[in-house]
């Protein structure tokens, strides 16, 4: 029996309020309710400002009980054999900042649109895919279990992809939300992966059994920053994040600058003991996030257009996140990545308007706004610099070493397997 | 009181049958064709209500209601132009034939229940007829030891489609009326046949049986994704997905059995909605889909996209679907009795999910199509039983308690004969 305290139900109602949200435009719309825009934007904004009342009164109440932590433990969602789904939701010190920026900027991301995809085709689903996304990302963050965790994780990826091709019309972003699609699936695996033998070496899969002192074995951990690796863009999955400039700004903003790529960091913060216990993983982690750094910053200074440079920029950030996740550095990453997003998201909100703002700042400045961030660059010799130029222009080459060594061996495997059937494959 | 009700469950493959008589005499030309759906879809309601009143636990009860709930959201949904009375028979065949085969209590009504279902689709030319003798041979031979274990798990492998010999699926979902096909794909028949007829003595090969059945998920997914055929896809997904049922009911672990008892709901519920879905584009789209070229369809039809897409994700294991816990349970499951191997079941489901979408952003997006204005979207007709299989979907990811309840492993991991 639960004991329904006001804080369990502040909790319980954040992370359900979304989710209704979203069943109530679907459902009503699949059978066949029409709502106009200004009623769909009315109602996305009052339940983001519900959400986000109720999430502050949350954390004003734990800052004046001093609670740490806030748990409700709904039992085993189902249990068979002996094995069991345990349905229990969770803030701490970790989560609760991440949820308040992700309730507050998706409610912001909402007034934004209303005028932004006014009267554009895709605007009822829009909204709902935006509710689907905030109920996810609230999942990831709230879960109490890596299970409940993987729930919200694959919302927040499938949604990702369902607005990457929101301007279905063209091809483009309808390969390119295929391809980030198909990363994710991959990456994900790792996730599915390191869940199981959680489970089979802890017998469970709740934070409070795992995170405990937990020793994992170094295979745990290198699955789980594999998974990490492919939602926040790290090397050698960054190929996808410019692809998913795709989608309508307004969602790459909150996407890709501020909750969705953050969501591996998080990950990686959550399972910090785990980390702690494998410093072969913690290193691994500090390597990969100083190269996605690198990476970042050399190809965003030969992208030719803004919302593909913002891409780079926040790779920069999340690979630096991810090397301070890996030396331990907590808060100092969790006050990165709340600093990150929102001013992220409002540079991507922005983007449209660049040229305009770049043209205004000039004028403020008499004039005198040169060019900046050429200096560095210059003090390498000339050869390398040419060839870095090279690498920077093909994205460091990730997307066609993953074509030639993980995609075409895999199609060819599938064309080979095809020949067995008296008619072979169609392709 | 309740036992009153028990004899219903023997009744519902009759009701399912009376209208056939129906559509006898509608061939005949004694009823005029629109009428053709309506009968069908009474004996089909009754058919669902009898499996629903009974209480009877016994292992075919939950295949004989989703089962009807099945054959009566396909009849409905069916296009206008597939009701012939011909098809409308033959879908009640199947649908009468394997309501026999649940709910049959011994090897020859089995065997004739087995018969009846498979009867509309005997084509010498086809794999399906060798599948028919091999299964009628394994049953005639009694009791399933492990020579006539082997040739029945051949059997099943062909009629699923399971690499290598996923041409007999491909060629069934391309060659057949779409709904009957996928109603008797739907039915497996074979898994079913397998888990009540399996001798103590071939139960010490179930566990091989599994691991072939999970390599091949994998490979039949992998020749999905080189595939550009809309139906060859569908088929060698729908097929893979089917695999892991096997793979699951294969095993002796509660988990896996559960996982495959739901993942059979899962195939059920949403290949039936795609497969209808994709029918009804067809049908309205007039000209053959390749699926070399972008269709965007959703401008014309977002109702019937979304039906669609909810469909597939729900197959692929979408959070908040019923196809989200099968695929936990049988990750968990099958990574404990096989360990390593266990591992490609969850590479065939994200395989799959990527060829899904690929399919759907084949159908529904990348251009603005011309020239469909006047066709239109879900109709009421199509729009109700499509919404109730989402519905059903995520009821099921929500409450999966009381499907573990109604249909629990335990009486799936012993054979009951």
């Amino acid at each position: 029996m639960i004991d329904w305290t006001t804080e369990r139900q502040l909790l319980t109602a954040l992370v359900a309020l979304p989710g209704l949200g979203f069943f109530g435009l679907a459902l009503g719309w699949l059978l066949g309710w029409t709502p106009t825009e200004k009623t769909v934007a009315r109602f996305s904004a009052s339940v983001s400002l519900l959400d986000w009342a109720m999430t502050a009164a949350l954390a004003g109440l734990m800052f004046r009980s001093g609670e740490a932590q806030v748990t409700v433990r709904f039992g085993d969602w189902f249990h068979v054999g002996s094995y069991a789904f345990p349905l229990e939701l969770m803030v701490d010190r970790l989560s609760l900042p991440l949820i308040l920026l992700a309730i507050t900027l998706a409610g912001l991301i909402g007034v934004f649109s209303r005028r932004y995809l006014h009267r554009d085709r895709g605007f009822h689903r829009f909204y709902v895919l935006i509710h689907l996304f905030t109920f996810g990302a609230i999942l990831v963050y709230a879960a109490g279990s890596f299970d409940l965790l993987i729930g919200g994780w694959e919302l927040v990826g499938i949604t990702s992809v369902l607005l990457v091709s929101f301007f279905y019309e063209r091809p483009d972003p309808v390969h390119s939300a295929l391809r980030v699609f198909a990363v994710y699936r991959i990456c994900d695996l790792g996730l599915l992966w390191a869940v199981y033998l959680l489970h089979h070496r802890f017998e469970s899969s709740v934070y409070s059994k795992v995170l405990a002192g937990g020793v994992a074995a170094p295979a745990i951990c290198f699955l789980l920053i594999w998974a990490a690796a492919g939602k926040s863009a790290q090397i050698p999955f960054s190929g996808w994040l410019p692809r998913a400039m795709e989608g309508p700004t307004p969602s790459s903003a909150i996407f890709y600058g501020a909750i969705s790529v953050h969501l591996g960091a998080y990950l990686m913060l959550r399972c910090q003991p785990l980390l702690a216990s494998s410093p072969s993983a913690a290193w691994v982690l500090i390597v990969l996030g100083l190269a996605t750094a690198m990476h970042g910053t050399m190809v965003g200074r030969v992208c030719a257009d803004a919302k593909t440079s913002l891409a780079y920029a926040s790779l920069v950030q999340l690979g630096l996140i991810f090397a301070e996740a890996g030396m331990g550095w907590n808060t100092f990453a969790i006050i990165h990545i709340v600093g990150h997003g929102a001013t992220r998201t409002l540079q991507f909100l922005r983007a449209p308007s660049m040229l305009h703002d770049h043209h205004q700042m000039h004028d403020a400045a008499g004039g005198q706004l040169g060019n900046y961030g050429a200096y560095w660059e210059s003090l390498l010799p000339g050869g390398f610099r040419t060839w870095l130029y090279r690498l920077a222009l093909d994205r460091g080459h990730h997307d066609t070493l993953l074509d030639r060594l993980a995609v075409a061996p895999s199609l060819a495997l599938g064309r080979l397997l095809g020949r067995t059937s008296p008619e072979g494959p169609s392709a | 009181m309740l036992s009153f009700f028990e004899p219903l469950a023997a009744l519902a493959p009759l009701i399912t049958v009376l209208p056939i008589v129906g559509q006898a005499s509608a061939c005949a030309g004694l009823q005029p064709r629109s009428s053709a759906r309506w009968i069908a879809a009474m004996g089909l309601t009754l058919s669902l209500g009898a499996s629903l009143l009974s209480t009877s636990n016994t292992i075919g009860h939950m295949p004989m209601v989703l089962f009807a709930a099945l054959a009566l959201i396909t009849v409905l949904v069916l296009p206008r132009q597939d009701c012939t009375p011909k098809e409308i028979a033959s879908l009640l065949l199947v649908a009468a034939g394997t309501q026999t085969v649940y709910a049959a209590n011994n090897e020859w009504l089995l065997l004739a229940g087995y018969l009846a279902a498979t009867l509309p689709f005997f084509d010498r030319r086809s794999p399906l007829g060798s599948v028919l003798l091999a299964v009628s041979g394994a049953l005639l031979a009694g009791a399933i030891e492990s020579g006539a274990f082997w040739l029945l798990a051949g059997a099943i492998a062909v009629g699923k489609g399971l690499f290598p010999f996923q041409s007999s699926i491909t060629s069934l979902f391309e060659r057949k009326p779409l709904g009957t096909a996928a109603l008797l794909f739907n039915a497996h028949l074979g898994a079913f046949l397998l888990m009540r007829l399996a001798g103590p003595s071939a139960v010490e090969w179930l566990p091989l049986a599994g691991t072939v059945a999970l390599g091949a998920t994998v490979c039949t997914a992998l020749i999905a994704l080189i595939e550009t055929q809309p139906r060859r896809i569908l088929a060698l997904v729908v097929s893979s997905q089917a695999g892991c049922i096997l793979a699951g009911l294969a095993t002796s672990s509660a988990q896996s059995v559960q996982g495959a008892l739901m993942q059979w709901m899962v195939v059920g519920l949403a290949s039936t909605g795609m497969l209808t879905v994709y029918r009804l584009i067809e049908v309205r789209y007039g000209a053959a889909i390749t699926g070399r070229d972008f269709l965007g369809l959703a401008e014309r039809f977002p109702r019937l996209a979304v039906f669609f897409a909810a469909c597939a994700l729900a197959m692929v294991g979408l959070p908040g679907t019923l196809g989200f816990l099968a695929e936990d349970l049988l990750i968990h499951g099958l990574l404990e009795t096989h360990s390593y191997v266990g591992m490609l079941q969850p590479l065939a489901a994200a395989l799959n999910a990527v060829t899904l979408l690929r399919l759907f952003s084949t159908l529904f997006l990348g251009r603005r199509v011309q020239g469909l204005e006047a066709i239109p979207d879900a109709l009421p007709r199509e729009r109700w039983p499509l919404a109730a299989l989402i519905v059903l979907l995520v009821a099921g990811g929500l409450v999966p308690s009381y499907i573990i309840a109604t249909w629990p492993a335990a009486s799936w991991l012993r054979p009951p004969f």
